[in-house]
């Protein structure tokens, strides 16, 4: 006769317990859900709907409020898009050959300037920017998207640099040993191994710095003064406020307009990785 | 003497050269950097500066401030400081100052005219004496004029007036008859002839005008292109004829007192007239250059330029012109007699007004913030034109420098090792050239590292103690800048709002989401979680300003969700972001329920081994006590490491307060304020100082993570 196992009901799976935790779930899920739906809901609306009542349904869809958001700020983000992905790219490019060198080579000094490196990551930005904002003035890269990308890449290199050493140093040995002996040259090396095993960490890093790139404001808008190249987050503050008075529901569809390319980043960044690894990953 | 202390004796001695090389290399840097541009700024009080002149001789300017004073300045010193006592309806500031003599001067605000002469007071100094208080009939902005001295000796100004309207251009005349100012004399409108047989407003403005030496005409360039040749030498004529009126009737008044006009077929965007002349200097937009037009009404070209030039102003001493692009920070100069540009100076923002002082190669400008907020009086003394060759020379001198900077490391090397230094050389040079291409790869980086990212750091922390204004003079001034902020009223808010981020920021990075995480772990089907995972990640269509704006209209804002609702049970509108007592509540508010971060949590929790669970599952344990003992133990590293970037996120809290009030009711933080400094004020001095207050605040939490750093903890990088 088959033993029978007594499967005691676990304390937490009893119905005291999931019940009014998923109470708790889905009431916070709710709250945090209140932007994204307030948005969505308000962006059909007309103006005076919106006066009426923020909560109600919108009776008809005004999707004109999704053409006025659009041609407002294409041109922003277009430029937003040129330079998040510019800067990701480089940034991660720098950083790749950096962590190259640093995981595969020997040379004199490699130790001393690595912690040079690494100690940019322990300098608060707020210090790094008024002098930053008086040489990029000084360099005439005022209103240019160098003077961007090139802090960018500076400070930008570190964080992604030191990910893709820990990454390089835990590849194994034997594979590149191997290829060593078969004659690979260092430049062979990197392009037929330690590339193709990196893709998807770059993606990553890639992705991650895009999505950081894309909404920044507080360096743009210093340097960034000419209407059509200033990104999209400096714009929107300054749109959305004289849409209100108008338009909210097209203020609203900005919202979403902005966000469509960020929407396609995270979707795809989901889809490759979960937060279980990245965690674990960081031995903490 | 043996070898061994002959080549101890010349390792000294190629020390010391070496030495001596470094220091006048860096001697030499130092002032060739020392630029040919020395600003100044002449103390003179609190109050703003409203306006600039040129004295008599040119040896000096008058300044006039806010508070109705003229400062006299010579050789950058404040001489004298005299008040004007105004006419009780004058309410405008000083503009401007005539100087009609060595001493007698006329002192104008925009519609008032006050006589001063320089007289010996009673201790025996000089100074000025208010005579006579005049107002000019016709006003519109900051007169342009010229003057004379009639046969009478006395002296007869002209002003000629831009009407605000862009139509009308009035032309007035003030004597000086001994002691008072006579207005009145002669005063009317300049009109013009039109193809219809008819008289029109002019429809432009003056630019500049300038008396023939004669006294008999006085010549006026005009906005739209015209040179007009009007003459002055009978009153009564000419009053005559400033006083025809628009349409047919008077054309033949006008063509009969005879006008001569020149056309020069271009924007004239920028003239000044030499002084009792004749002569006008201007600039024509479209051809991009710098003419001459004089009595007999010929346009001589002196020169091209590449950009439009807007203003120009003529040095009468050094025979020179001085002309200001509205697109670029530079100010050329133009030398007339050579006929050719001379030299190029980078100024600061638009320049207003600027007097020259001959002689001394020193100019004063008179500028304004980007706001136009704060006004500026800067002096710059021009040593020595800059040359092309200096660059080449510069960078020759710096090479040599290093150069001799490494050789002298050598040296002291050596004479400290002795016989060793070569080999330890020799072997570090292979040593590099071994590795010489992970160096040569690693360049640009580094160069970028060290560029944007390591030395703004080290020239920030300098700069707090330093005045680093643009277009003010670069001198170190120890503490000034804290004080002043220690002193100013958003200074206790900084701290409250600081502490309360802090506290907040710590708060809700942790325990919504780790409640959150757990709560979801407890849930027995997986499905709940896929779905859970799904709806967390809708919110991200919202970028991170987008949904801060939402908060701010949407549920704060007048029409918002809390105040429809608020409205809806009888109640007021509140403005939540917009009052003090609510202001930095609402914002700290923002993002309930806080639970975005979850993910974090989550997957640490699921790390949990089965083992553990079973085991205390049999000892029959409470849920919250089960949490204490193993759930949060687990969870540490995670919780420490959210806390860490809390804590540094929020002493440079910006984003919240940027999108939302701009620092105002209440809501100002450290790092915003370096905003506002660099952006409205162009302040770096303060700047850098709020950010080395920052950086001490976040130097305890630096250290800590450095201390992790180092034993092996990665995750803190």
């Amino acid at each position: 006769m088959a033993k029978k196992k007594i499967v005691r009901l676990r304390r937490q799976d009893q119905l005291y317990v999931q019940i009014p935790t998923f109470i708790i779930i889905v009431i916070a899920i709710c709250f945090a859900l209140l932007p994204t739906i307030i948005t969505c809901i308000n962006s059909l609306k007309t103006q005076s709907e919106i006066n009426l009542s923020i909560m109600a349904f919108p009776k008809g869809f005004e999707w004109e409020n999704y053409v006025t958001a659009f041609e407002s700020v294409k041109a922003n983000i277009m430029s937003s898009l040129i330079v998040a992905i510019v800067g990701a790219l480089g940034q991660v490019m720098i950083a790749a050959v950096v962590a190259y060198i640093f995981s595969y080579c020997q040379f004199r000094g490699k130790n001393a300037i690595f912690y040079l490196y690494i100690s940019v990551m322990f300098i608060p930005s707020a210090l790094n920017l008024p002098t930053l904002y008086a040489l990029t003035y000084k360099l005439d890269l005022i209103n240019s998207l160098w003077g961007i990308w090139l802090p960018g890449w500076a400070a930008g290199q570190v964080g992604s640099m030191f990910l893709l050493r820990v990454f390089f140093q835990n590849q194994p040995r034997t594979i590149i040993e191997a290829a060593q002996i078969d004659g690979a040259g260092d430049f062979d090396l990197a392009l037929r191994i330690v590339i193709p095993m990196t893709i998807p960490i770059f993606i990553y890093l890639f992705l991650g710095a895009v999505g950081n790139r894309y909404d920044d404001y507080l360096w743009p808008s210093l340097i960034l003064r000419e209407e059509n190249l200033k990104m999209i987050a400096t714009v929107m503050m300054e749109k959305s406020a004289t849409l209100s008075e108008s338009n909210m529901g097209a203020a609203y569809a900005m919202y979403i307009v902005a966000g469509i390319p960020m929407i396609v980043v995270s979707g795809i960044s989901l889809r490759f990785f979960t937060g279980v690894e990245f965690s674990s990953a960081l031995k903490m | 003497m043996t070898t061994n202390q002959n080549r101890q004796t010349i390792r000294w001695i190629a020390f010391v050269l070496s030495l001596l090389v470094v220091v006048c290399g860096i001697w030499l840097l130092s002032s060739v950097l020392a630029t040919d541009i020395e600003a100044t700024a002449p103390q003179l009080g609190n109050a703003n500066v409203t306006g600039l002149s040129e004295s008599f001789d040119s040896n000096g300017y008058f300044v006039m401030t806010a508070d109705d004073y003229f400062h006299e300045i010579k050789g950058g010193e404040v001489i004298r400081s005299t008040l004007v006592s105004k006419a009780e309806e004058d309410s405008a500031e000083l503009m401007k100052v005539i100087p009609i003599h060595e001493t007698r001067i006329l002192v104008c605000s925009r519609s008032y005219v006050y006589l001063l002469d320089l007289q010996q007071g009673a201790d025996g100094k000089s100074e000025w004496k208010q005579k006579d208080t005049a107002q000019v009939y016709y006003y519109s902005g900051p007169a342009l004029y010229d003057f004379l001295e009639n046969a009478e000796g006395n002296v007869e100004l002209y002003f000629a007036l831009n009407n605000t309207n862009g139509q009308n251009i009035n032309l007035e005349k003030l004597t000086v008859k001994g002691d008072q100012l006579v207005t009145g004399e002669v005063y009317g409108e300049i009109l013009k002839t039109s193809g219809k047989n008819a008289l029109t407003t002019m429809k432009t403005k003056v630019k500049a005008l300038s008396i023939s030496a004669d006294g008999e005409s006085v010549l006026i360039a005009y906005e739209n292109g015209q040179v007009m040749k009007i003459r002055i030498a009978d009153d009564d004529a000419f009053q005559a004829f400033l006083s025809l009126q628009t349409g047919r009737e008077d054309r033949a008044a006008y063509d009969a007192y005879g006008v001569e006009v020149a056309n020069l077929n271009d924007t004239i965007k920028g003239a000044d007239g030499h002084r009792g002349h004749g002569v006008l200097y201007l600039t024509l937009q479209n051809a991009r250059e710098v003419a001459t037009v004089d009595s007999s009404l010929e346009k001589t070209t002196l020169g091209k330029s590449d950009v439009v030039l807007d203003r120009v102003h003529f040095d009468q001493s050094e025979n020179r012109l001085y002309l200001q692009s509205d697109d670029e920070n530079i100010m050329h100069c133009f030398d007339l007699e050579a006929g050719a540009f001379s030299y190029e100076v980078t100024t600061v923002f638009n320049v207003d007004e600027w007097a020259v002082s001959s002689g001394t190669n020193e100019f004063a400008a008179f500028w304004r913030s980007p706001t136009g907020a704060e006004r500026y009086l800067t002096v710059y003394r021009l040593d020595a034109l800059s040359s092309i060759g200096g660059g080449a020379l510069y960078i020759a001198v710096l090479c040599l420098t290093i150069l001799a900077g490494i050789l002298t490391v050598y040296f002291l090397y050596a004479v400290i090792v002795g016989d060793k230094a070569w080999a330890s050389v020799k072997k570090l040079g292979a040593d590099i050239w071994k590795g010489k291409w992970c160096y040569i790869v690693l360049l640009p980086s580094f160069v970028l590292l060290v560029m944007f990212a390591l030395y703004p750091s080290f020239m920030t922390v300098k700069d707090a103690f330093y005045q680093h204004i643009e277009g003010q003079p670069y001198i170190f001034i120890g503490f000034d800048n804290f004080k002043s902020i220690f002193e100013s009223s958003f200074w206790p808010e900084m701290i409250r709002n600081t502490i309360l981020f802090m506290a907040c920021d710590i708060f809700v990075g942790i325990v919504p989401p780790v409640f959150f995480a757990y709560s979801i772990k407890l849930m027995r089907s997986k499905k709940t979680v896929q779905r859970v995972r799904l709806f967390m990640y809708l919110p991200s269509i919202l970028v991170g300003i987008s949904s801060l704006l939402v908060w701010r209209y949407g549920i704060y804002g007048a029409n918002g969700m809390l105040n429809q609702f608020i409205r809806a049970t009888g109640g007021s509108t509140v403005s939540f972001l917009g009052t003090t007592e609510t202001a930095i509540w609402s914002i700290l508010v923002i993002g309930f329920p806080w639970v975005g971060g979850f993910l974090l949590f989550y997957g640490a929790l699921m790390g949990i081994p089965q083992e553990i669970y079973d085991a205390v599952e049999l000892e029959g344990i409470t849920l919250p006590k089960r949490f204490i003992t193993i759930e949060m133990p687990f969870i540490m590293g995670q919780v420490r490491y959210v806390m860490i970037g809390q804590i540094i996120a929020a002493v440079q809290t910006v984003g919240r307060i940027w999108g939302t009030t701009k620092g105002t009711y209440g809501t100002m933080t450290p790092m915003f304020k370096v905003y506002d400094y660099l952006y409205n004020q162009q302040d770096y001095g303060k700047a850098s100082a709020v950010a080395v207050l920052m950086l001490l605040v976040l130097s305890g939490i630096t250290y800590f993570r450095l201390k992790k750093m180092l034993k092996g903890d990665q995750s803190y990088g």
